[in-house]
């Protein structure tokens, strides 16, 4: 058996129990049972509740509901100024044990009530001219009730809100919206999950959908619809008409006058890249997403991403998506099987971002918060006059540290109409060895050898793909540039590594693309052998 | 140089003298500033942080029961700083507080000038985007006032500004290790070498003024990574040091737009630090016992700095460091491989850096495996002179990096 700790039990059954935080000693009650000390205390230590946020400058108050040992409400207590503590706690045997320690102690700022509305009733006669407003709010599990919480919110407004919930209890994003609307600044522990929810306060938009477009007449009408008829209820759609010369953009206007939450931009002809970076400009959401022109959407899919975004913290968040070819009448489900993934109550797996750096772009799957793309600097390169969307993803996976994916299918991406980038076989294709150059220069920025290795994948797959795609009479010269761009301009990553991989993907091309890089003359390739890092 | 008095308004320093000395600054003081008696002097160096500077002045402003001497350094904001700290003063209008203004000078150049200003004691330094707990000046303060302490130094916390998270700093092992379960104790480096390893914040501590003056401790201006010099002379200069268990210090992480976070020539500050840091070994005549701490700070900031070096710099900034490596003397490096068994990255750093391999350094940094270098070290282990089993575990452990 283990030594019991001496501090922690009473000698006698009478004697209190004495306890030493950071800020000072405090005697408890030995009515008090010890492990719910010692969890207290953890939690304090640890700052479970991330309280330490909050900082009484003068006067404060603050409400801690479910205090159960009441360590929080002595250490605020007892931190001096004029600071008031009001403390709620149902359970009978920890209250009456809660009321014996706070008489112990000696203060007189703290004040214990067994219901919520009691001690409602006594902030208000105690703020008086404060004007409603509580410093602190700590919530325990236990005494957890989203409509108490609810009914508190509609009178006060709270500076840190904190505590922990159990999803059983509410829905996550739910507490989310109230505490954005309630509190400046907030901090919520899920059960058992590690991540928490947090934030600060916001009453803005939730994601602007940015719908670049281009000669789509034939196909605005469906994907504006789609996009109208989201359950998300705070959203802005921004349309860019990249200088259409057909009907799309007086289609776009008679949309932005039936809905007031479409705004449209009308700008002169610049590329796709142009058009979504004018959007991610324009951008006023938390998230922005970017829907293509000629998809459409299903109602619930914005509400979703959000949903599985905010609650788990995550600056990503994707769905599946279906491909319909429209000239067949065929859809094709798509979407990801994870291996390692974590999956939490609310049906969000959190994955690791490596296994998602060699995917086909699909950048319209996904929310992004904008913070994110506006700290990192992450744009559509408007040089590039198609696929942006590469460099695009590859960039944001490169950066993001926190990504969530919902399995579910929202995003119908049309597929098998002519004159669609994806056809293209001319030296179009060209565009990617533009976008590599782009890509090497801020991978080599990251100096790490794991992502150039995702890069070099994604190499291989799209050269492999422009290879088969391209006309036989550009085959090669594009052969040539691919095997130099894959095997010469590499940073860290060795010779050997690449074959290896190249070799998995195809024995014959790895062999003929590392012989054309050893044999070729060093100016031969769109930008030549690498320099020396 | 344009000075005017009463507290509202800022004292400008002249701009083309900069510094000044500590007789001229009192001059430039109000009255009702200078008659209250302080116990702390707290001086907030100000860059370009108006969104977090709120919550800092806030921790400052609420701590009870301490008189402190606020002295706000605006070092050339570009942003609005200096007139969210002129409002939030103004508000308070308290006689406590002074900001003053200067051109970008760097972070010492700003604080050995809040120094002059210092009337109280005891002096402290909190950067502006970080924050302290409440009352932690007040908990510092007290246990130095009770045992005449010189230094008086707390734990920290990393606060990630991303997910508004707490956790643990990185020296969380040493201080344990230090406090062997008390929640506060009195110390020097002589009884506890290992608090040489602790990490070299400014902003952890008050510090005796009397001793400021007479050791010397200004920061060396014009240098990044300045603390560590400072913190190491700090320490070896005195033989009364208090440790507090609290965790006041919150260290704010994730924010745009910091200094530590940009690759940039300012890593190569970090040899000259180098060099007065083994200066300073040689003036104090440290003991191997402290210099195997020594070296296990320098190697982790330097090693650190090297990472962050952009790729065409990295071979040169590992060659220099190389040098300065090989002149470490060898019954640290023989301490160092005592004490740092199981620590096999660690272990391994030091040996290329003294061997000054610049391409397994490089490699290590960058995640890469060079697979020929790995089998020839391999192959030479006991000419080498590596620990053969260390070697061998070493050399797998970096294998595993990649696939």
């Amino acid at each position: 058996m283990d030594k019991p700790n001496l501090s922690l039990v009473p000698i006698e059954r009478h004697l209190p129990l004495l306890i030493s935080t950071e800020n000072g000693c405090h005697w408890f009650s030995a009515g008090l049972p010890v492990e719910v000390l010692k969890d207290d205390l953890w939690r304090f230590t640890s700052r479970f509740y991330s309280h330490d946020l909050f900082s009484p400058a003068g006067k404060a108050i603050i409400l801690d509901i479910g205090a159960r040992s009441g360590l929080f409400a002595l250490h605020f207590a007892s931190l001096g100024g004029a600071i008031n503590v009001v403390v709620v706690e149902q359970n009978k045997a920890l209250l009456s044990a809660l009321t014996d320690t706070v008489r112990q102690s000696g203060l007189d700022n703290i004040s214990c009530f067994s219901n919520l509305g009691e001690a409602g009733g006594y902030i208000n006669t105690i703020s008086g001219a404060a004007g409603g407003f509580i410093d602190l709010v700590i919530v325990d599990k236990d005494e957890f009730n989203y409509h108490a919480l609810e009914t508190l919110a509609r009178e006060f407004r709270f500076g840190h809100l904190c505590g922990e919930f159990d999803m059983s209890a509410t829905r996550a994003v739910d507490l989310f919206r109230l505490s954005q609307r309630a509190a400046q600044t907030f901090f919520w522990r899920k059960g058992t999950q590690q991540t928490p929810m947090s934030g600060e306060a916001g009453t803005g938009i939730e994601v602007s959908i940015v719908v670049p477009m281009y000669n789509v007449e034939k196909y605005l009408e469906k994907c504006l619809k789609s996009v109208v008829q989201q359950t998300l209820a705070s959203k802005e759609i921004i349309l860019v008409d990249d200088g259409s010369p057909d009907a799309s953009g007086r289609i776009a206007d008679e949309w932005a006058a039936r809905y007031p939450e479409i705004r449209v931009i009308h700008q002169d002809n610049g590329g796709c890249a142009a058009a979504r970076s004018r959007g991610l400009a324009e951008a006023r959401g938390a998230y922005v997403a970017f829907v293509d022109s000629d998809d459409w959407i299903d109602a619930p899919m914005f509400e979703r991403l959000y949903d599985a975004a905010v609650t788990n913290n995550a600056e990503v968040a994707q769905c599946g998506f279906r491909e319909v070819y429209v000239d067949d009448g065929v859809s094709i489900p798509r979407f990801e099987e994870f291996r390692d993934v974590s999956a939490s109550m609310d049906g969000c797996i959190i994955v690791d971002v490596n296994d998602l750096m060699t995917l086909q772009p699909t950048i319209w799957r996904r929310i992004y918060k904008t913070n994110f793309l506006r700290h990192h600097g992450i744009e559509f390169p408007r040089h590039i006059p198609r696929y942006d969307d590469l460099p695009f993803q590859f960039e944001v996976f490169m950066r993001t540290t926190r990504i969530v994916c919902i399995p579910e299918i929202y995003y119908n991406y049309r597929l098998g109409r002519v004159g669609q980038d994806v056809m293209a076989n001319d030296e179009r294709l060209y565009v990617h060895f533009d976008i590599f150059e782009i890509l090497r220069d801020k991978v080599a920025e990251l100096a790490d050898a794991a992502v150039e290795l995702e890069l070099i994948k994604v190499k291989i797959n799209t050269h492999s793909w422009g290879f088969k795609k391209i006309n036989w009479k550009l085959k090669w010269r594009y052969a040539m540039w691919a095997s130099r761009d894959i095997f010469g301009r590499r940073l860290l990553v060795g010779r050997w590594t690449v074959f290896r991989i190249a070799w998995k993907a195809s024995r014959i091309k790895a062999v003929l693309a590392l012989l054309f890089d050893l044999l070729l003359p060093a100016g031969i390739g769109k930008f030549g052998r690498a320099r020396k890092a | 140089m344009a000075g005017k008095i009463i507290f509202p308004e800022i004292i400008d320093i002249d701009r083309a003298s900069g510094s000044m000395d500590v007789t001229q600054a009192r001059k430039l003081l109000p009255e009702e500033h200078t008659n209250i008696v302080y116990d702390i002097s707290l001086i907030l160096p100000m860059y370009n942080v108006a969104p977090f500077l709120k919550r800092c002045l806030d921790s400052v402003f609420g701590q009870q029961d301490i008189s402190l001497q606020i002295i706000i350094i605006n070092d050339g904001s570009t942003d609005e700083s200096l007139a969210v700290a002129l409002d939030y003063c103004n508000d308070r209008g308290q006689a406590n507080v002074i900001i003053v203004d200067q051109a970008n000078r760097g972070l010492s150049a700003a604080r050995n000038l809040g120094v002059t200003f210092a009337l109280a004691e005891y002096v402290a330094y909190l950067d502006t985007d970080d924050f302290m707990s409440p009352n932690a000046y007040t908990t510092l303060y007290r246990f130095a006032l009770a045992n005449k302490l010189d230094v008086v130094l707390c734990r920290s916390l990393v606060f990630d500004q991303g997910d508004l998270s707490f956790s643990e700093f990185y020296d969380a092992h040493i201080w344990d290790k230090v406090l062997r379960g008390n929640s506060q104790i009195i110390t020097n480096v002589w009884r506890d070498p290992d608090i040489l390893m602790l990490e070299p914040n400014a902003n952890t501590r008050i510090v005796r003024r009397s001793l400021i003056d007479s050791r010397g401790l200004l920061y060396p201006e014009g240098l990044h990574f300045e603390d560590l010099p400072v913190h190491l002379r700090t320490l070896l200069c005195t033989e009364n040091i208090g440790l507090l268990g609290a965790r006041h210090y919150m260290y704010r992480i994730n924010r745009p737009g910091k200094i530590t976070d940009q690759k940039s020539e300012i890593r190569f500050d970090i040899l000259h630090i180098f060099d007065q840091t083994m200066q300073l070994a040689e003036e104090f005549e440290v003991p191997p016992i402290q210099g195997v701490n020594i070296l296990f700070s320098l190697l982790r900031i330097t090693y650190w700095c090297g990472t962050q070096t952009c790729l065409s710099d990295r071979y040169r900034f590992f060659s220099e460091l190389g040098k300065r490596f090989s002149t470490i003397p060898g019954e640290w490096v023989e301490r160092f491989k005592l004490q740092n068994r199981d620590d096999l990255r660690q272990l391994v750093i030091l040996w290329a850096l003294r061997r000054k391999d610049t391409k397994l350094l490089f490699a290590i940094s960058t995640g890469t495996r060079p697979f020929f270098r790995f089998a020839y070290y391999l192959l030479n282990q006991r000419r080498f002179g590596v620990i053969y089993r260390q070697g061998m575990l070493a050399m797998k452990h970096f294998a595993r990096i990649l696939p």
